[in-house]
């Protein structure tokens, strides 16, 4: 078993590197710098040439993609080209926002999903099973900038029950409970809407899996022996049927560290995703490396997470 | 075990039946409110002061749709959010006015020498940094020191190019920047390589303290905390909280030279523009700049706010390329069928301008016919330029007469040799009235015959590449301009942003012209470039296409606004609000 996971560890290393090749190159194949695009014209073009010979974009491409490398591996992100500040200081302003967001919509989907999903397994056909099926179809359907502007009207504009925007209201200067409270309050909108489709999405997941489930040998055999319905469901047939919502939540982790750029945008909540996007606007390449860099190991890391997860609800599996 | 499920779906039909309910009500609510009587309040000035005067105390929100990079620093700023911020913390030595002249604000009187190549700043005494301590002529020689030093990290050197001593400076062959002379504590002359009309709008500039910036080398300052968090200016507000990316919470500076603001905070929100209005109408929020030109009737409606358009210094166009610049500067002319003066007039003629100011942006703005905005005091009056009204029939005439004609009966026009031709557009994303633009321009095209190639938009970055690297043909762009109507920087043709390679010696001349000793006399000036606009207005080197008013919503709650061609912020210190 650690054998296995030190193996997919350092198998981790290549990929990185292959993966920044790939990244490095598409960004430098787009076309323009971080100093083309709609400039004040007082900005000379002798300026804008002075910034570029800065941050070296006339050397060769291998030559930057080595230097960033190097830099990389001291731990070094390197610095906006458009605004100068290091990565890592941008980063860090980002991540704490983004993680936060995500773990609520993380959190808020596997409690409304899974329950959901077991009671329309358990009664099929039945009322609730067509309540949430219907849910189920109208958050796959509905976009996330437009549930997000339908809950801001509703929550923010026409009760006043919850706030539009950002993380924390300014100007307010909480602290303690009320600070966790007020923070509660500005997430929770956000997270639902960007758990809306995922929820949808894993409600049916596990309404199919549990009814799959439910109908192998091992269950009727169970069944048979007497044993107490709670158990056959909770023992027996969950575990099972929670194998590949683990597959996809193991996918889901570095997505959702890339951040959520539409829902971000609607919340004007600071994410990574929002700045993900302008630095792909701007061709701030140190940016997109980082981010990119740092999806792809959640990405990985995340896909482990979930091998490893296999083991513990699934006796059948094993690594060796 | 059933009740329980009974209870569960009646909840949740309740609550997907909360949410239908909402999505009729964002329909149909809002659009049939009754009309209130907000209509005479648009542009109204809010002399609605009640006999009670002024009252301390108070906060105002403004929205702004994207966030700050984060430099909060004058010298060093990228991006127009940012100033949004420190535009309340800094402040110039002089303050343009309503109608675009200077007016003293951290210098007190200025005088131009005999030769017009120096001028003499005499300083406010007893104007205080946020820090309390006192503003000095050190403070100016250090600010624009700073944008001519050899390590300057900033966009913004072109500011003192126009300085003396310049070039030697900043290639540091001098240790010293000769063009900013202090001559005593109040005192400071700066002294210019040549006399310019225009140079108190090409030098004016926010000055940062010595004091508090000097003490880091030029190359660190984007990093110092005074630049990332707690700058120091003279301005009514300090810059009190930052929540990055989210809000910037700026408070009152009591020991303000102009008089102590009476409101006790400002406070710039970063809004997604779409729910901006909606916040706007619940009190969330009380100021929203740059609002869109189809959210207007939506906003005009909503009780208690007013609102304030302005013609804008910015203006969208359609550039036809001319030539390639080359790397030793020279332009290799193309050879296109545009080339063709009464081709790029007839489709000025073809195209539809004015509907395109009606209907995408809902009137809001004006069709432009020379490069100069309508709103500078140096634009031709209409009655002095060929308007090209939307005339198609006149344009099928001036193509008829210069001998594009249809001879194999596709619906396009051959060029006078009988060869068929097809022109390319570029255009690029971001600016949505822009974008649809495009297709409305084609289309107009082809009913006067002429084949346009619309090309798939590209984002900024690799469309103005394009348009930089002469690789386009027709292409879509926009200039936001300063208040001066000096067209250098973009119209001589030796310049990088000359964007269609146009060269043409009376246009370089008369520039060359607006600028010169004679043109110190403004009405002089006027006439030069009423002249440069007739020229280029037709030669159409630029399709102008029009200039998009800027609109901003606010409270009536906030008193004491004066709204002028900047916008409603002048003299913020005397807003005040209603308890």
């Amino acid at each position: 078993m650690y054998k296995y996971i030190l193996r997919r560890i350092l198998i981790m290393i290549p990929m990185l590197v292959l993966i920044s090749i790939i990244v490095f190159t598409f960004s430098k194949l787009a076309p323009g710098d971080p100093f083309t695009g709609e400039f004040d014209p007082r900005i000379t073009k002798d300026i804008l040439d002075k910034k570029r010979a800065m941050f070296n974009l006339y050397d060769p491409p291998y030559k930057q993609y080595l230097s960033w490398l190097k830099n990389v591996l001291q731990g070094n992100f390197g610095v906006s080209m458009r605004f100068g500040f290091p990565v890592s200081d941008l980063l860090a302003e980002r991540i704490p926002n983004t993680l936060f967001l995500a773990i609520t919509s993380l959190i808020i989907t596997l409690i409304v999903s899974i329950p959901i999903g077991i009671i329309s397994a358990r009664r099929p056909y039945s009322l609730i099973d067509y309540s949430a099926t219907t849910f189920g179809f109208l958050g796959l359907a509905t976009p996330n900038f437009y549930a997000g502007l339908i809950a801001i009207y509703l929550f923010s504009i026409q009760f006043g029950w919850l706030p539009a925007q950002g993380t924390i209201t300014a100007g307010a200067d909480y602290t303690g409970l009320a600070l966790f409270w007020d923070k509660f309050k500005h997430v929770i909108m956000p997270a639902s809407t960007l758990g809306l489709a995922q929820t949808a999405g894993y409600m049916r997941y596990m309404r199919s899996e549990m009814m799959e489930v439910m109908g192998k040998d091992f269950i009727r055999t169970a069944r048979s022996k007497g044993m107490p319905e709670r158990v056959i469901l909770y023992k027996h047939t969950l575990r099972n049927a929670l194998i590949p919502i683990i597959t996809l939540l193991g996918f889901e982790f570095g997505a959702l560290v890339a951040g959520a750029v539409i829902t971000e945008n609607v919340f004007s909540w600071p994410g990574v995703g929002t700045l993900f996007l302008n630095a792909v606007i701007n061709r701030d390449y140190p940016i997109i490396m980082a981010i990119n860099l740092i999806i792809a190991t959640m990405v990985l890391v995340g896909n482990l997470l979930a091998d490893i997860f296999y083991v513990i609800v699934d006796p059948r599996i094993r690594y060796d | 075990m059933f009740k329980k499920s009974l209870y569960l779906s009646i909840v949740l039909i309740l609550v997907l039946g909360i949410a239908l309910v909402g999505c009729s009500s964002t329909t149909t609510d809002e659009p049939t409110q009754p009309d209130q009587t907000n209509e005479g309040t648009t542009n109204d000035e809010g002399n609605k002061e009640e006999a009670t005067g002024p009252v301390e105390g108070g906060t105002v929100s403004f929205a702004m749709f994207s966030a700050p990079g984060g430099i909060f620093n004058p010298l060093l700023y990228e991006d127009a959010y940012e100033w949004n911020v420190i535009g309340f913390v800094f402040e110039a030595l002089l303050e343009q006015l309503p109608d675009l002249s200077y007016g003293p604000s951290l210098a007190e009187s200025w005088e131009f020498s005999e030769d017009k190549r120096s001028i003499t700043f005499k300083l406010r005494k007893g104007v205080k940094w946020h820090d309390g301590e006192e503003f000095t002529a050190d403070d100016v020689v250090y600010t624009y020191t700073v944008l001519a030093h050899p390590d300057y990290t900033g966009t913004r050197s072109y500011i003192v190019e126009p300085f003396v001593g310049f070039e030697e400076f900043n290639s540091g062959e001098t240790d010293t920047f000769k063009g900013v002379e202090k001559i005593d504590d109040y005192t400071v002359v700066f002294h210019l390589k040549e006399a310019a009309p225009n140079a108190l709008d090409n030098i004016n500039f926010p000055i940062a303290p010595e004091h508090v910036y000097g003490k880091y080398e030029v190359k660190d300052l984007v990093n110092a905390p005074e630049t990332k968090a707690s700058p120091i200016g003279t301005g009514p507000f300090k810059l009190d909280k930052i929540v990055t990316n989210e809000s910037y919470e700026l408070v009152r500076f009591d020991d303000y030279w102009n008089g102590k603001p009476y409101l006790d905070k400002i406070i710039w929100k970063v809004i997604n523009q779409d729910v901006a209005p909606g916040l706007l109408k619940s009190g969330q929020l009380d100021v929203m700049a740059d609002l869109n030109p189809s959210d207007v009737d939506l906003v005009k409606n909503i009780e208690g706010v007013k609102i304030w358009e302005t013609p804008d210094f910015g203006y969208q166009y359609m550039g036809f390329k001319f030539g390639k610049l080359e790397e030793d500067g020279s332009i290799t002319p193309f050879d296109k069928v545009y080339n063709d003066k009464k081709l790029r007039q007839a489709m000025a003629y073809a195209i539809n301008r004015q509907g395109i100011v009606d209907g995408l942006l809902k009137g809001h703005g004006t069709v432009m016919n020379a490069p100069i905005p309508p709103v500078s005091w140096a634009a031709a009056s209409p009655d002095q330029l060929n308007t090209y009204p939307y005339d198609p029939e006149k344009a099928k005439q001036l193509l008829d007469e210069a001998g594009y004609k249809d001879i194999d009966g596709d619906g396009f026009r051959e060029d006078p040799n009988g060869n068929k031709f097809e022109i390319t557009l570029d255009y690029p994303t971001g600016n949505k009235v822009r974008e649809k633009s495009a297709p409305i321009i084609q289309q107009n095209l082809k009913e006067v015959g002429i084949n346009i190639k619309l090309n798939a938009p590209r984002d900024v970055g690799s469309h103005y590449d394009a348009v930089g690297n002469d690789e386009v043909e027709l292409f879509l762009a926009g200039w936001g301009l300063t208040t001066d109507p000096d067209p250098s920087g973009i119209w001589k043709s030796t310049d990088t942003w000359n964007f269609p390679r146009w060269v043409n010696e009376e246009s370089d001349r008369l520039i060359q012209e607006g600028l010169s000793l004679k043109a110190f006399d403004m009405d002089y000036r006027k006439d030069v470039y009423v002249k440069w606009q007739q020229l280029v207005n037709d030669e159409l080197p630029y399709i102008f296409l029009y200039s998009q008013n800027s609109i901003t919503a606010y409270s009536d709650r906030i008193q004491n606004v004066k709204p002028d061609a900047f916008g409603i912020t002048r003299d913020i210190h005397k807003w005040w609000v209603k308890q």
